[in-house]
């Protein structure tokens, strides 16, 4: 409900109570209510007036409490102000007519003497009573108590309009707005005359950026360090500082040179991660800073403060989402790549790319007191200074896995401060990352997300060495078929060759490197007893294809690989391959398709373009009649030549990616299941195998 | 960058990379200023549209930094 038609209720009430006419009039004396209670008289003094005592507030302006007024020829009128809590004056309250005990008769003998006031008058007078002195106070009294309740309704109104203006300006900034809006917070505050922002633009040193209020433009962009003046004062201080009655100190030099000298002043320093990044400022020149003023500032710092962290964490958490995401990428990455030398590639230029330093480097354990190195930014007299000390304090025989240094940083001969990491797995020391450091403010942060990067790394690397052979396990396979050159050299040369021809077979089945690592080890060892190569540490999973292999139980493909190959070797003829499994019909394939080349090189000594003219016409056939794209043919055209999915990749300019996406398209458009069907398919004149 | 890890012999304008990666011109523009300054890709030509390749980092296989076993 409003203010005026809470105060308009009252007035009814005390129109009741006190019999009188009541009106309620603004500051300039115009009705802003209906006249409750009316009668003839009060009709008629009203058009007397012409509804506009104007002429009688402006006698009364130094009025601060109600008054029986003697108007007109006595005719008595109470004129009470209503004020708001700050003393300020909203409305008037008007009560009449009033004709005081023993008046009337000289009232009427005056109206009757006077032709000015018609017989209206007369007969409007005679109807009213008249009052007694007591009752006359009365009334003031009663005016007075509605004057106060009218005060109060104003008041809670103006409190809670206050509050509306203060708490828009916390949701401002609860709302994460880049900028205070200062005029907002002048309105606000009621009381101040002037609020400003400086920022931080160097460590210690502020620039005002924005004022409001009278005379304060002069201040934008003025400069002031911590400790200088009063705001450098509020910003050493570090929490909300008062000062009243400064005018004439002359540590208002900040304001000096301007208009404005205030007397008053407040400062709220505000921070970000425990360092003041702004100050807001602000003051009065001439009344104090009220206390409810003061609250509104002291929550505004704190909600200010906790918005600046708010932003702070939210980009901390976009920063830590991007780099999760990135180690779950490069983690991808390093577990598909099958090359040792991308790995390092890869740590390498993320950790250049983090880190932005003049230089990153990997030094590898080598063989015989060498080391490998891959760099960048780093010229060979760095490499030799800086180089040398990696050995020293990381490749020593001498240290134990507990004795090798941790992650942390070492300066140079030329003073850069390098942050150096173990590349470790398990026991093993493959290398240390080293990175040049262009800002020693980040190495914590730094440090963590590089030391993952460089176990995943370190699992790659390691991953890498089991596949290739270079594993423990591997070694001791490689030992053992080494030392049958003593005791049987010709199931030493046997395990050769028959290692040899199992590995480019498994391969054109698309077995994995894994998997013809294992059948290199197996084909190697086949003259030894299984119990023995288990307790000397070959793997299980070698020790089972050399046991299904010697009982000639093949139950898995592998053993099948092993039983045809050797028999092959024995026999020296494909015919004669007669194991029965179900790689039989492709081992033999594959025989004859690599004599079938062989016995085309000896042809093609003579005629070589015959041959290379008759698959180059079958593949184009394939081409022009659609059953194969462009692309597929450059492909099945380097499977023919026999290379593998990688090195088609690297000369056709594509991914491994996109090349097993074209080998599986070829397969399905010639109905084969294997690139051994694919070639034959195509010497075969572009015919399906049977 | 990782893309150029898989792809060590790509040669890419900023469109072309834009397509295969599914990003906008104007967020890879100054990543790649980035990696050309940290010398992990090379820039040819001066025109509007120059051509990015990998560069590969240095390698030295058996140094002998005076490390004795």
């Amino acid at each position: 409900m409003g203010e005026l038609k809470l105060i308009q209720n009252l007035q009814e009430i005390y129109a009741s109570r006190t019999g009188m006419a009541i009106s309620i009039l603004d500051k300039f004396g115009h009705p802003v209510t209906e006249t409750i209670n009316t009668n003839p008289l009060v009709q008629l003094v009203m058009d007397k007036y012409d509804c506009n005592f104007g002429s009688v507030i402006h006698e009364l302006s130094f009025l601060n409490k109600g008054i029986i007024y003697d108007g007109l020829f006595g005719l008595k009128q109470l004129f009470l102000p209503i004020y708001t809590p700050n003393e300020k004056l909203a409305y008037y309250i008007w009560g009449g007519v009033l004709i005081e005990e023993g008046t009337k008769e000289h009232i009427l003998q005056f109206l009757e003497g006077n032709g000015e006031y018609g017989a209206e008058w007369i007969e409007s007078i005679q109807q009213i009573k008249e009052v007694t002195p007591v009752n006359k106070e009365e009334c003031l009294l009663e005016l007075g108590q509605m004057a106060a309740f009218c005060s109060a309704i104003i008041g809670k109104r103006k409190i809670e309009e206050e509050c509306h203006q203060k708490l828009q300006i916390i949701n401002q900034i609860g709302e994460n707005t880049s900028t205070l809006d200062l005029a907002s917070l002048l309105t606000a505050s009621k009381d101040l005359d002037f609020v400003g922002i400086a920022k931080s633009i160097e460590t210690d040193r502020f620039e005002v950026r924005n004022v409001v209020g009278r005379d304060s433009l002069e201040l934008v962009n003025k400069t002031f360090t911590a400790g200088e003046g009063f705001l450098g004062q509020g910003a050493v201080r570090g929490q909300i500082s008062y000062w009243t009655n400064i005018q004439s100190d002359p540590r208002t030099g900040l304001f000096f040179k301007g208009t404005s000298r205030p007397n008053h002043l407040f400062c709220v320093p505000v921070f970000q991660n425990k360092q003041i990044r702004s100050v807001l400022f602000g003051g009065t020149f001439h009344a104090p800073i009220k206390e409810n003023t003061k609250q509104l500032l002291y929550i505004l710092k704190r909600v200010s403060e906790l918005q600046v962290e708010n932003q702070h964490l939210s980009s901390s958490k976009e920063n830590l989402l991007v780099r999760l995401t990135t180690l779950l990428e490069v983690s991808q990455i390093l577990t598909e790549f099958a090359d040792r030398k991308r790995i390092l590639f890869t740590l390498l230029d993320m950790s250049l790319n983090l880190v932005q330093g003049p230089f990153s480097c990997v030094i590898l354990k080598g063989e015989a007191g060498k080391v490998n190195v891959v760099s960048r930014g780093l010229t060979s007299e760095q490499l030799q200074s800086y180089g040398k000390t990696i050995p020293e304090r990381f490749f020593t025989n001498q240290l134990s896995y507990s004795e090798l240094p941790s992650p942390g940083v070492y300066s140079t001969d030329w003073d850069v401060q390098v942050l150096e990491i173990p590349i470790m797995y398990r026991d093993t020391l493959f290398g240390v990352l080293c990175v040049a450091l262009s800002d020693q403010h980040a190495v914590v942060e730094l440090q963590t997300l590089l030391s993952s990067l460089v176990l995943m790394a370190a699992v790659a690397l390691h991953h890498q060495d089991v596949l290739s052979g270079a594993s423990a396990e591997n070694k001791i396979a490689k030992s053992l078929h080494a030392s049958m050159k003593q005791w049987n050299p010709s199931g030493y040369t046997s395990a050769v060759d028959a290692e040899k021809l199992v590995t480019s077979f498994a391969k054109s089945l698309g077995y994995s490197q894994g998997e013809i690592t294992n059948l290199n080890a197996a084909s190697l060892l086949v003259y030894y007893d299984a119990g023995i190569l288990l307790e000397a540490g070959i793997e299980e999973k070698v020790v089972r294809i050399v046991k299904e292999f010697q009982e000639q139980k093949p139950t898995s493909s592998k053993a099948e690989i092993l039983l045809l190959v050797y028999q092959y070797l024995k026999s020296g003829s494909v015919n004669d391959v007669t194991f029965n499994c179900t790689l039989n019909g492709q081992f033999k394939d594959y025989i004859n398709k690599t004599q079938l080349i062989d016995g085309d090189l000896d042809f093609a000594l003579e005629q070589p373009k015959n041959h290379e003219q008759r698959v180059s016409a079958i593949l184009e056939s394939l081409k022009k009649d659609k059953l194969l794209t462009s692309r597929e043919v450059d492909v099945l055209q380097l499977i023919i030549q026999g290379l593998n999915n990688r090195e088609i990749a690297d000369q056709l300019y594509i991914s491994e990616h996109t090349v097993k996406n074209h080998v599986t398209n070829i397969f399905q458009k010639l109905d084969v299941q294997d690139r051994t069907q694919a070639i034959a398919f195509v010497y075969q004149g572009g015919q399906k195998l049977k | 960058m990782l893309f150029f890890q898989e792809n060590p012999y790509a040669l890419e304008t900023a469109e072309s990379l834009a397509i295969r990666l599914g990003r906008k011109m104007e967020h890879l523009l100054p990543v790649l200023e980035q990696l050309v300054g940290t010398s992990i890709l090379e820039s040819i030509g001066n025109g509007e549209n120059p051509i990015y390749r990998y560069l590969q980092p240095e390698m030295s296989f058996g140094v002998n930094l005076s490390w004795e076993s």
